[in-house]
């Protein structure tokens, strides 16, 4: 009796504030560390499951569809380049120096840029001669950006090629400033981006741009006997 | 402005202009991009769409999954015609210029020409973006801002811990009111 007297005394202080905590506790621990332990317990999921996974329905690639026999040709026929759908994976981004490897993406939206880069629906495939316009997340696949330095090699192989480019600068400018890429220009320029500071938690205004120029690929060409 | 208003118009146009052919550019879907790649004059100032949204119409309707007949490429080029020619009539500098009989009349060539294909037109009147999709919902193009945000979004977190900070401060002011602290 006087236990239970006790207990309904001070329940706050025994039963509900260390419930609450502990819910607290959990949440704020969780949104910590769920991106690392969500794809430890997909691993696990895969290990253990009776099924075979099916990501068909959750991502669209086209990238591993081979369009042509040579990635390395000088040109490749206009009609055997398939054009990505929205979303679709259809690329593979890799700067050897820094080990940077990523699936290249056709759009730029935020649930395209958590699978991987995303190139801007208003630039560019590779070979058509015009700029490539690539965004990714700072604390993915594009933090190394930041030690990316002239003459760099970013490769970007594709079905119907693979495209070189020579990096030759970097820029930090503000989101709006639209003289840190020209899209209107005849010249196959690669643009990759993220956000600046790399450190920085949170949104920030000012984006880190790395620009590179061609050095290699097929031109897609819509009439191989003219090109 | 008059380029804001052509863009709007000619993007809208793109989009609604294609349906599902070979890669590349055959006759009608060439014959629509000549239509938006066409500048033209208004008050001394030659006006053209931007780059990247002619990109965007370009890039889908390179898709082999879109094809245009004739019929449907002679539709949009004369909607984009009649669009082009409102705006140059009205003289007007910016969309909110125009008058709500203008307004109406560019609705209703984007409406006619919608009802041809199967592509939908979303306006996002808050963000003032307009975004066309595909039969599959996917984005065809969007007059969205060219740079994305690519910074870790710890908002979600920032919320979290704020909730959980004013819990706690709940709690504790609660439990000094019950006197639970005091011996």
């Amino acid at each position: 009796m006087r236990l239970f007297y006790f207990i309904k005394k001070r329940a706050m202080v025994y039963l509900y504030l260390p419930l609450l905590f502990c819910i607290i506790g959990y949440v704020i621990l969780y949104s910590a560390f769920a991106s690392i332990v969500m794809p430890m317990v997909s691993s696990l999921n895969l290990i253990i499951s009776e099924n075979q996974p099916n990501h068909a329905s959750r991502v669209a690639s086209i990238f591993g569809q081979k369009d042509t026999d040579d990635l390395n040709a000088e040109t490749v026929e206009e009609k055997t380049v398939q054009m990505p759908v929205y979303g679709t994976h259809y690329a593979r981004l890799e700067i050897p120096s820094y080990s940077i490897k990523t699936d290249l993406y056709f759009g730029d939206s935020s649930a395209v840029l958590k699978k991987g880069v995303g190139q801007y629906l208003g630039s560019s495939i590779p070979g058509y001669g015009k700029p490539l316009l690539i965004s990714g997340h700072n604390n993915g696949a594009f933090g190394g950006l930041q030690f990316v330095k002239d003459n760099d090699i970013v490769v970007i192989t594709t079905n119907y090629g693979i495209y070189k480019y020579k990096v030759t600068g970097t820029k930090i400018a503000d989101h709006n400033d639209k003289s840190a890429y020209n899209l209107s220009q005849d010249k196959e320029q690669l643009i990759l981006y993220t956000c600046y500071p790399f450190n920085t938690l949170g949104l920030t205004s000012k984006r880190y741009f790395v620009y590179g120029e061609k050095v290699s690929g097929p031109r897609i060409v819509s009439n191989p006997a003219a090109a | 402005m008059k380029k804001t208003i052509l863009t709007v118009i000619c993007f809208v146009m793109a989009a609604l202009s294609i349906t599902a052919s070979a890669a590349g550019l055959d006759t009608n879907k060439q014959k629509v991009l000549d239509a938006l790649t066409s500048s033209f004059t208004v008050d001394g100032k030659v006006v053209s769409l931007p780059s990247d949204v002619l990109t965007q119409a370009e890039n889908y309707l390179k898709r082999d999954d879109v094809t245009i007949t004739k019929n449907q490429a002679d539709l949009i080029v004369t909607e984009v015609e009649d669009a082009i020619s409102i705006v140059k009539d009205s003289g007007a500098a910016s969309i909110a210029a125009l008058d709500a009989r203008d307004k109406s009349a560019i609705l209703e060539n984007i409406q006619n020409a919608a009802e041809v294909i199967d592509l939908t037109v979303s306006v996002d009147s808050a963000k003032s973006v307009i975004t066309i999709l595909d039969d599959k919902g996917n984005p065809v193009a969007s007059d969205e801002g060219v740079i994305k945000v690519t910074g870790p979004d710890s908002s979600a977190l920032a919320v979290i811990a704020g909730a959980g900070l004013a819990l706690i401060v709940g709690c504790f002011v609660a439990a000094r009111k019950m006197r639970l602290f005091s011996k």
